[in-house]
């Protein structure tokens, strides 16, 4: 039984939350990634994961995404145990919930704006005529509905990376996961992609992005900070800073 | 959105339709149009070479068939025999057309009878040498239906006609004697009206310059003539059967005192030939198709490996690896489908040019037209087996990683 009881003590209260969790890549020796990295994030909370290459981001990313599961411990997505879930439940998991953004966008080069939105929501379960609609209203979000038609050849990389973000949003996920979503931005376009992403937060959406740029981190209003594979800090701003 | 998510929510799938299947599958191949193209043409090849080697030995034979009923290849001829000792001809039995009749795939018999010292004339102001070669005979039995031949003007003998002093022409004897339906002509010194002059005799030459008296009339001028000959035509495809009984048939008491013209040997050689052709083009096609497979597995590795980062992307949007792996195997079914359908199209120009140069039939079975696009298909499902199953096997993380 993975479904925790609501009113257990130890059952988290946190939209997500990770208890001991651990990755170990076999090997010799074998690779620790992740040591016993305990984290509650609260619905809506906008949160950034810094730590420098190789702290273990992507991997906690991937695991809390579930993407990928933990050697030990455990993660909890909206009340179910993630670990011991069958690799198709995870899929409806991830279709019905999770949201995600990647350093390098991702999109179809073949489809318009409008349509690559769409797909994002292909698997779950919904008609192509209410995906075009929601996918409308995403790109309206991020203020693209004059590109809707346009080929991501044909949008510069900050507008490509909002087409991904509305992808990652036109699906209302409860949690939204970014990895390096300005990696591949210059530093304007970088700083709107936060903005965007925090309007998304703002929204109910619980979103976690990865970085390993401070400077942008101090835009969150929460940062987790990860060193070899242990959470070294984990500060709340004030909304004045955040601002 | 729920707030939670209950396990039992997460064991119902969410399926795709059957429009997002296809846009999906068909995805891969719009994106990266000229290599589908490239890749499908292998298949292609492969079709359009069993289609062509189908059609052209198909055209051929349709074509043979033709020729051969024009030719009349279900005619069998029968002659009297000649003796070996004396050279002297052993008369076919007058019970041989009745009995032939009865020969069970016997459609038409005609019997003829040479008329003895019975010259024919354009009218009785000619010379009595001046024969023109013209012969006359009489005919019993079927002779348009059994000789396939057509009437070109007025008519062949009714049981009116054939007790009066009536003839037909065949195509030659009315040239040389310049008559037609209406004339008379002098023959046995006596007038005989025309009442009709047939078409060329393809299948029987030798009859061509015949004048055709009224039966019953000559048979009372000249009684107990010979059998000359009798001409059989057997259902289609049964000539040699028929052919094989014929000799006892027509002669019980003498079976080797009879001559049965020989069939067309071009026939069996034709077959057997077309056999070999077909066997020949099975093995060239299988070739082509393995060939083709092979590419189309090809380009589905390369399209897996491409385009991991799609493959991470679509399992974290929610895709099972299931709808991976369809996708991918759909996708290899596209681009064989493509090639399946080029390949007939190709294969049916082929035919098409094959028939108009050596103007024969054009004739494609149709039900190649079904399975060759329906053995592409397949082929492509088996060559993208492997890729869409190594695709949908990776894991997500894997897969977004090494972009």
């Amino acid at each position: 039984m993975t479904v925790a009881p609501s009113t257990a003590e130890f059952a988290p209260v946190a939209h997500l939350s990770l208890r001991e969790v651990n990755k170990v890549y076999p090997g010799n020796p074998p690779l620790h990634v992740l040591k016993n990295v305990t984290l509650d994030i609260s619905p809506g909370e906008f949160v950034a994961v810094v730590g420098p290459s190789g702290s273990g981001k992507t991997t906690m990313l991937s695991i809390m995404g579930t993407l990928d599961s933990p050697t030990s411990g455990e993660v909890w997505i909206g009340g179910v145990a993630t670990r011991r879930l069958k690799e198709m439940e995870r899929s409806r998991l991830r279709s019905d919930q999770i949201g995600f953004i990647f350093q390098q966008f991702f999109l179809l080069p073949t489809l318009s704006a409008l349509d690559n939105v769409a797909t994002g929501m292909l698997y779950q379960g919904i008609s192509k005529r209410v995906r075009r609609e929601r996918a409308r209203r995403a790109l309206d979000r991020v203020g693209l509905s004059p590109r809707a038609g346009h080929r991501p050849s044909e949008l510069s990389g900050g507008e490509q990376q909002r087409v991904a973000i509305a992808r990652a949003i036109a699906g209302e996920p409860a949690i939204l996961f970014a990895d390096e979503p300005t990696g591949a931005l210059d530093r304007s376009s970088g700083r709107r992609i936060v903005t965007y992403l925090r309007d998304v937060a703002a929204g109910g959406t619980t979103v976690v992005v990865i970085t390993h740029d401070h400077e942008l981190a101090a835009l969150f209003e929460r940062r987790v900070s990860l060193l070899d594979g242990a959470v070294v800090g984990d500060e709340r701003l004030a909304e004045a800073a955040v601002r | 959105m729920s707030e939670k998510s209950p396990r039992a929510v997460l064991r119902t799938k969410h399926h795709l339709s059957v429009g997002d299947t296809v846009m999906t599958a068909t995805l891969g191949p719009r994106t990266r149009m000229v290599r589908a193209l490239l890749s499908a043409l292998g298949i292609a090849i492969g079709i359009a070479t069993l289609v062509a080697m189908w059609g052209i030995p198909a055209s051929q034979e349709a074509q043979l068939l033709a020729d051969l009923d024009a030719q009349g290849a279900n005619l069998i001829t029968v002659y009297p025999g000649v003796n070996q000792q004396d050279q002297s001809p052993i008369p076919i039995p007058q019970t041989a057309p009745e009995m032939v009749s009865r020969i069970r795939p016997v459609r038409h018999i005609v019997t003829m009878r040479d008329m003895r010292d019975f010259n024919v004339f354009r009218n009785d102001k000619v010379p009595a040498s001046q024969t023109g070669g013209i012969t006359a005979a009489i005919a019993e039995g079927d002779l348009l239906n059994t000789l396939n031949v057509a009437m070109a003007d007025g008519r062949w003998f009714d049981k009116a006609s054939e007790e009066l002093p009536t003839a037909v022409l065949s195509d030659a004897a009315a040239r040389r004697l310049r008559a037609r339906a209406g004339s008379a002509i002098w023959a046995g010194n006596q007038w005989w009206a025309v009442i009709g002059v047939l078409n060329p005799m393809k299948l029987a030459q030798q009859l061509d310059s015949t004048v055709f008296l009224a039966p019953k009339v000559a048979a009372k001028l000249q009684p107990d003539l010979p059998i000359s000959g009798i001409y059989v035509a057997s259902a289609p495809h049964k000539s040699a059967a028929v052919r094989a009984v014929m000799p006892q048939t027509v002669n019980p008491a003498d079976p080797r005192g009879v001559q049965v013209s020989q069939l067309s040997d071009a026939f069996l050689a034709q077959e057997l030939f077309a056999e070999f052709f077909l066997i020949l083009s099975l093995g060239m096609g299988g070739v082509a198709l393995l060939v083709g497979g092979i590419g189309i597995a090809n380009t589905m590795v390369v399209a897996v490996m491409e385009r991991r980062g799609e493959v991470g992307l679509r399992r974290a949007m929610g895709a099972r690896t299931g709808q991976i792996a369809l996708q991918f195997v759909l996708e290899a079914c596209v681009i064989g489908l493509g090639g399946g359908i080029l390949g007939v199209g190709l294969g049916l120009y082929i035919v098409f040019c094959y028939t108009a140069v050596a103007q024969v039939i054009f004739a494609v079975p149709g039900w190649i037209l079904a399975a060759g696009p329906a053995l592409a298909i397949a082929i492509g499902a088996i060559a993208g087996l492997y890729p869409s199953l190594k695709a949908a096997r990776q894991s997500p993380t894997e897969a977004l990683r090494t972009v």
